[in-house]
């Protein structure tokens, strides 16, 4: 690749070459040595600008200040090009003539052109860097649109997860026989948490109150399928749950907690959800199940994803002295196009 | 057939333990319990 560059870099000094020939030569001085010596100027100066424009980039990026890299990108491509071809035309012209003098009739005539075809050259380059940029940028928006696709495929398998629609039919099948009042509740609970499921499908966040109210539910069901072997403690502000995060988060992590640990008589299993600062935190007791598979991480990795969809905090993930802790950042909305169930609170 | 039933769901154990005398009468459930641990325990005590 990079000798491909050479070599075009080298027909594209050729070309200028003879263009410049034709345009300020005679014809008899055309195939003459100094053929070479002005390829080997367009050389320099082409390197030359390319190492000024690179230093640049990493300096003063076109995004971060457009008018303040304008100025110096002219100023410093001016300066090298003005110097270096004077300095070079001027060895030229006293290799072929040697009269000492440092401004000739030719270096007036050929040094604005050469200047010129400079610059017309630069701006092509630089085009073609914004060109190149744009199209990473595209690229890189079609990723980040493809990695939320996915997000919420996972998101939608998830809520929709058979095992866990298995697990409460079973369930309510001893209930309808054992209590059916109680039956009748863990119904409608159950129709509640499909329902907000389904409500938040398109929702990309959702207040950390909707999220509590549906957790209530999550929780009633878990509570009737694993009695006092699992217990849960919240603590949050009223200004926490006026807060943003992407929806069903909690019940991930809970239905996560559930599927690694041991819930039992013997080891109870507690969640204890609360807020620090504007960091919701849910952590447990490590307490691994004997029969423990372990999981893909898909259900971590997928709040990961949808945290970095909206360039917020990220969620960290940590394992301390025995305790399991998932922190996952509240936002704050500021961009009116990130859909939300806000207002749309029908749950109950 | 004797048969202990390890679930840490009460209820499913229960509906589990229902269908088992479903599929064969003569299965008998002589236990459930909630981890492989108190199983284990069981065993040993017994």
């Amino acid at each position: 690749l990079k000798n491909k560059k050479l070599s075009w870099l080298l027909i594209y000094a050729v070309v200028v070459t003879l263009l410049f020939k034709l345009a300020f030569f005679r014809l008899e001085e055309f195939w003459h040595w100094d053929l070479f010596f002005i390829i080997s100027i367009i050389l320099v100066l082409w390197f030359g600008n390319v190492y000024i424009d690179q230093q640049l980039n990493n300096r003063i990026p076109w995004v971060k200040q457009p008018k303040r890299r304008l100025f110096f990108q002219i100023v410093y491509n001016t300066l090298f090009t003005t110097i270096t071809l004077f300095v070079l035309m001027y060895i030229v012209h006293q290799i072929k003539f040697g009269d000492g003098r440092i401004i000739n009739r030719k270096m007036v005539e050929t040094f604005l052109p050469a200047l010129s075809i400079t610059y017309v050259v630069l701006a092509v380059q630089i085009s073609w860097q914004f060109f190149s940029a744009l199209k990473d940028s595209m690229l890189e928006v079609e990723k980040y649109k493809t990695e939320s696709i996915q997000a919420q495929m996972q998101n939608l398998k998830n809520q929709l997860n058979p095992h866990f629609l298995f697990n409460n039919l079973s369930v309510l099948t001893s209930l309808v026989y054992k209590d059916q009042d109680k039956a009748v509740d863990f119904i409608n609970e159950l129709s509640k948490v499909y329902r907000y499921a389904l409500d938040t499908k398109t929702s990309e966040l959702v207040t950390l109150d909707d999220e509590l109210l549906f957790l209530n539910h999550y929780i009633y069901l878990l509570k009737i399928r694993f009695g006092s072997s699992i217990t849960f403690k919240t603590d949050i502000s009223e200004r926490s749950k006026k807060m943003f995060l992407p929806p069903m988060c909690l019940q991930m992590l809970v239905e996560n907690t559930i599927q690694h640990n041991e819930t039992s008589q013997a080891s109870p299993l507690l969640v204890h959800i609360h807020v620090q600062g504007d960091v919701l935190i849910i952590e447990n007791r490590i307490q691994p199940r004997s029969d423990n598979t372990h999981g893909s991480g898909m259900g971590l990795k997928n709040i990961q994803k949808r945290y970095a969809f909206f360039d917020a905090k990220k969620v960290e993930i940590g394992k301390e002295n025995n305790i399991f802790t998932v922190k996952l950042p509240l936002l704050e909305i500021k961009d009116r196009s990130i859909k939300t169930n806000f207002g749309s609170n029908n749950i109950s | 057939m004797n048969v202990i039933i390890v679930e840490d769901e009460d209820l499913s154990a229960e509906h589990l333990a229902n269908l088992l005398i479903k599929i064969d009468k003569s299965i008998e459930v002589l236990g459930k319990f909630d981890t492989v641990k108190s199983v284990k325990e069981a065993f040993l005590e017994a």
